[in-house]
């Protein structure tokens, strides 16, 4: 049943991974792309890790998703006919890049050093069984305590053996939002006639609502184009951190 | 069968009733579907398809009324004996109305919108625990169609969702207002997401669990959280980012008819536009159940220990108990929804900046002293124990302590956040003013 299921799921992710890669349209792309996102929350449901699945969910699709789909709302061309073509020149540094990524992460995979005296994950055969919920107290092992309490199991795992990474990530983000600030607020200094973001944001041909939302959006007598964006930010870095 | 007396058949079904078996025993009569799975299907056809969107026709309904009593008129009265049928009568408009799609529409995802909308606002109700369940020794399990060891998390997860939906709906419509509908929404949705998540932390720090069936059996032992003071501060903040959650007056800038027609179902008819109004009064419904869930105790009554001390193992107690504490959580949920039904026809709609300056300079700088305030409520009173019990002295010295706390923080930050607005707002507005006189 489980492998029917992981079947299932595995031929769709692999499916919408192709169509966010192949859509010309790109808020197709980035659909495509959320359909991802929620297939690999799926198996993580089926790996028995219904909190990391939400975190997938909250994170991925309820965060990053928007603000991309925010970043295509401001590009010039949705529809992805001129400008994501080009020259198969242009093309090989991407590709390039594309595929050393993979490389890297083949390797890494292949390369697994265990941690605390685990075997490898290449070297282990049979799957653990599912847990069966417990008809009374605690839960029997271990390990079906942590599923059963999964949140509190990354918790602590975060601030003792991963604090150091979990607080550099912090600082990242941190970094990154008072950039978002800095840049957004230097932008609204700039133009003070206020005509250089609506003109910034219009530009799309083929998507008409795009000059309403420039207009509307500078026209805040407080908040303008910028603010907006930057108060986008820290709604991702409380989600992320 | 004859030998069985009548005073033993309790216990016999109590043996039945005894979760270990519901959960292990595959169903007698159905030797291909366990037990769990005909409880979720039942789940699924009783609740998902019967109960919920019934209680949304009749919101509906019930919003009217109220709204036209607060409006000094009679309200829907046409339709059935107190205009009772009203609800049905919109759903069948509703449903053999044309279905018009925009020429320039993106016609699929015109469609798929307003069913992630809604498919977002059921999945939120999946892990609610409406009543008290069974008992496993002193432990409520809940009665609820799932518990998940991280529910809060899962449902602050799928209700996020509802804002890309949001915004595809105003993308795919390719019209102006609709766009400008969705920009507005996304910035309040994302933006009152931060308030409401930390106003849920001090509950996950008394309660040591994300689990809403752990949260409620916290409530039953200890008191309601409301009944403390930051408990009190976190659901006044919970409740005032859940009605900008779900885009109600006065944060309805996002469907304001007078500014941007509706927003971004403005291309919408027919049954779409059914499921955009279904949605939002579903969704209404599942932050209600949130805050009764959170701070109201659930079904549980404050101060007496009664549902619980009634529920044994016994069916008919089983029965008894749920019906009674079930009632009680749609009381509490109907309260809660009567509550932003009264705002809804009271306040007037915000401005777009100070819906921001509103969540980014006071809700969010209050919501994360507060969580300082509950760790302190957390030591006065709860102690490190989860077995142990405050005792009545303890609650007192925590009134003592954290109640002034809460005041002077509210007080500070309301301050403070009306000072910057009302120093930058104006200055700003004459910097402006000069640089365009200049330019000119």
């Amino acid at each position: 049943m489980i492998r029917i299921l992981f079947g299932i799921l595995a031929t769709l992710g692999i499916l919408t991974a192709l169509g966010t890669v192949l859509a010309r349209n790109l808020v197709h792309a980035a659909l495509f792309l959320v359909a991802f996102f929620f297939l690999v929350a799926c198996q993580f449901v089926l790996l028995e890790a219904e909190f990391m699945a939400a975190m997938q969910v909250l994170v991925y699709i309820g965060a990053v998703a928007i603000i991309l789909m925010f970043g295509i709302m401001l590009t010039r061309n949705i529809q992805g006919d001129e400008t994501t073509g080009g020259h198969w020149v242009r093309k090989l540094p991407a590709a390039a890049v594309a595929l050393g990524m993979l490389a890297v992460l083949v390797a890494g995979i292949l390369d697994e050093k265990p941690l605390g005296g685990r075997p490898a994950w290449s070297a282990i055969q049979a799957r653990p069984e599912a847990i069966v919920p417990s008809a009374d107290g605690p839960p029997v092992d271990a390990r079906s305590a942590a599923i059963a309490d999964m949140s509190r199991s990354v918790g602590v795992e975060m601030l003792q053996r991963f604090v150091v990474p979990f607080e550099i990530a912090g600082l990242l983000l941190t970094a990154a939002l008072v950039g978002a600030i800095a840049l957004a607020q230097s932008e609204e200094r700039e133009d003070s006639s206020r005509s250089g973001a609506s003109s910034d944001m219009r530009g799309g041909t083929t998507m008409q609502p795009a000059p309403g939302f420039g207009v509307k959006l500078a026209a805040t007598p407080n908040g303008s184009a910028a603010g907006l964006s930057a108060k986008l930010h820290p709604a991702s870095d409380t989600n992320l951190s | 069968m004859n030998l069985v007396l009548p005073s033993t058949w309790p216990l016999l079904l109590a043996q039945e009733v005894s979760s270990s078996a519901w959960l292990a025993e595959p169903f007698p009569l159905l030797p291909l579907l366990s037990r769990q799975m005909v409880i979720y299907i039942a789940w699924l056809a009783l609740g998902f398809f019967g109960a919920f969107p019934g209680i949304v026709a009749y919101m509906v309904w019930a919003e009217r009324k109220v709204a036209a009593r607060f409006q000094d008129r009679i309200g829907p009265n046409r339709v059935g004996p107190l205009g009772l049928l009203q609800p049905i009568a919109d759903a069948i408009k509703l449903i053999t109305k044309e279905s018009i799609v925009p020429l320039a529409a993106d016609k699929v995802v015109h469609l798929l919108a307003p069913v992630l909308i809604l498919v977002s606002a059921f999945l939120t109700l999946a892990v609610i625990p409406f009543g008290f369940g069974s008992k496993e020794g002193n432990r409520l399990t809940g009665f609820t169609p799932i518990d998940l060891p991280s529910g809060l998390l899962y449902l602050i997860a799928v209700s996020s969702m509802s804002s890309l939906g949001i915004f595809l709906a105003g993308w795919a419509s390719r019209n102006k207002y609709s766009l400008l509908g969705a920009m507005r929404a996304v910035a309040q949705l994302v933006s009152y997401e931060v308030p409401q998540v930390l106003a849920t932390i001090p509950i996950v720090l008394w309660t040591g669990s994300l689990s809403l069936v752990a949260i409620l059996n916290r409530q039953v032992d200890v008191d309601w959280f409301l009944f403390s003071p930051p408990g009190f501060l976190a659901f006044v903040l919970l409740t005032i980012a859940n009605i900008a959650e779900v885009n109600r007056t006065p944060f309805d800038l996002p469907e304001a008819e007078s500014e941007i027609i509706a927003g971004y179902h403005t291309e919408y008819s027919g049954m779409r536009f059914g499921l955009f109004f279904l949605a939002e009064y579903l969704s209404v419904f599942s932050v209600s159940c949130l805050g009764t869930i959170l701070f109201l105790g659930g079904g549980s009554l404050p101060f007496f220990d009664f549902p619980r001390s009634m529920l044994t193992d016994a069916l008919p107690s089983f029965i008894l108990v749920n019906t009674f504490t079930t009632g009680v959580f749609f009381f509490k949920v109907l309260c809660y929804v009567f509550l932003m039904f009264w705002i809804r026809a009271t306040l007037p709609r915000l401005r777009v900046d100070q819906l921001m300056a509103f969540a980014w300079k006071t809700m969010v700088p209050l919501s994360i002293l507060n969580i300082l305030i509950a760790a302190i409520w957390q030591e006065t009173v709860f102690g490190h124990n989860l077995d142990y019990l405050p005792s009545f002295t303890d609650k007192v010295w925590g009134w003592l302590i954290t109640g002034p706390i809460v005041l002077v923080a509210v007080i500070v930050v309301l301050k403070l956040s009306r000072q910057a607005a009302t120093s930058t707002a104006p200055s700003a507005i004459s910097a402006r003013r000069t640089a365009a006189m200049a330019s000119r």
